[in-house]
């Protein structure tokens, strides 16, 4: 069975529109030590749909004004249409956008605009390093439709790491550099080993 | 994340004759690309409304759905077919055109009714357009939807619906439609 048809059997399974979640801890010799499969992630925040509003309004100065919302910064901005809306291709060592993952277990409000506590990218201590996004079109299955977005990120700091938090960080104002939002946030509870690593997969999936 | 739809027809003394409040029933499949393949920058091959395939912007462009007066190619849409919806819908089953034509209607302005607004554990925002009966007879709204668009010059289905009842607007009437898009935490 091809990996495509794996994902597409596995989503007739979980048939709702919306986000969706699994977290896969291993060790340092690549074996798997924890697995969160698949479930509802808690949620899209509201840089999700404030994003989706902009797109839909399609104006590059907006009036009045599309905003103020925080960015993954916690700076009020206002949003335009954006030239590269919803990028999240982060590439290894990126941080700005893409799947983040932090130490904080806050629970998830609709108003959360960051990671609590995310953990910086490196080999320090307390650090982790983020590994390039991908991206799978899982394609049509039944009256499903959805596809995947995963990042590996490595413990490489000398000593466990604990994450209770995982989201997206997206580019909401290409041009205009450093205006990112969190998409989503959600709570998990991995221990990562030294050496070891955490993959974060998130599943957007429309079901009509 | 939550999609609902309010259609409301009134005559043409702006009463109202006919309201439907409802989740709606789906997002179809080039919504999906159209995200996807902003978040990843890779462009995907989206059947648009005219039923060819052309490669998505990833850049501007992408998923506009404001429109002005009189333009039924872009924005809320309504149509008259009321054939089941499916995940792989491009465009509604029976559109109908703007204008005061036979079996038309006057496509106002599409408007997004902004910002989006936090009330408990949920943002949202709507979608809104009125559609004006000029036509001389009823015409019967069976079918909703947003096109919105995959690059600078077309448009491909991102929502369709298929009302629980006939909405029939009367000569001199109205009908408006309002998707709420909601995320809820």
């Amino acid at each position: 069975m091809s990996y495509a048809s794996f994902l597409m059997q596995r989503d007739k399974s979980n048939a709702q529109t919306g986000l969706w979640l699994a977290v896969k801890v291993t060790d340092r010799n690549g074996k798997v030590i924890s697995r969160q499969r698949q479930r509802k992630s808690h949620s899209f925040v509201q840089g999700w749909n404030w994003a989706v509003c902009a797109q839909f309004l399609g104006q590059s100065a907006p009036s009045p004004a599309l905003g103020p919302v925080k960015n993954t910064a916690g700076s009020n901005v206002n949003l335009r249409t954006c030239g590269s809306p919803f990028r999240c291709n982060a590439g290894a060592g990126v941080t700005s956008t893409g799947i983040r993952v932090g130490t904080d277990n806050t629970l998830v409000a609709i108003t959360d605009y960051a990671l609590k506590a995310p953990i910086a990218q490196g080999t320090g201590p307390g650090q982790i390093e983020h590994q390039a996004q991908t991206f799978t079109w899982i394609g049509i299955a039944g009256n499903i439709c959805s596809f995947q977005t995963e990042r590996v990120l490595v413990n490489n700091s000398g000593a466990q790491i604990t994450v209770h938090e995982t989201g997206i960080y997206m580019t909401v104002f290409y041009p205009t550099a450093g205006t990112e939002i969190c998409a989503c946030r959600d709570l998990i509870n991995q221990d990562i080993p030294d050496g070891g690593s955490v993959t974060v997969t998130y599943t957007i999936r429309i079901v009509a | 994340m939550k999609l609902f739809y309010e259609v409301i027809v009134k005559d043409k003394h702006g009463r109202v004759i006919l309201r439907e409040n409802k989740e709606s029933r789906s997002w179809v499949m080039a919504y999906n690309q159209l995200v996807y393949g902003g978040m990843s920058g890779s462009g995907q091959s989206v059947k648009c409304t005219d039923g060819v395939s052309r490669t998505q912007s990833t850049t501007y462009d992408l998923l506009l759905v404001a429109r002005p007066a009189g333009y039924h190619n872009r924005g809320c849409v309504v149509g008259s077919g009321n054939a089941p919806v499916t995940i792989n819908d491009y465009k509604l089953e029976t559109q109908i055109n703007h204008g005061v034509g036979p079996g038309q209607l006057e496509h106002y302005e599409c408007t997004i009714l902004y910002p989006p607004s936090v009330a408990g554990s949920q943002c949202s925002f709507r979608v809104k357009r009125i559609f004006h009966n000029a036509s001389g007879a009823p015409v019967t709204v069976r079918e909703i939807g947003v096109y919105a668009s995959i690059s600078n010059n077309y448009d491909a289905c991102v929502i369709r619906d298929v009302l629980g009842a006939d909405a029939p607007v009367p000569h001199g009437g109205a009908i408006t439609v309002i998707y709420t898009v909601r995320a809820i935490a």
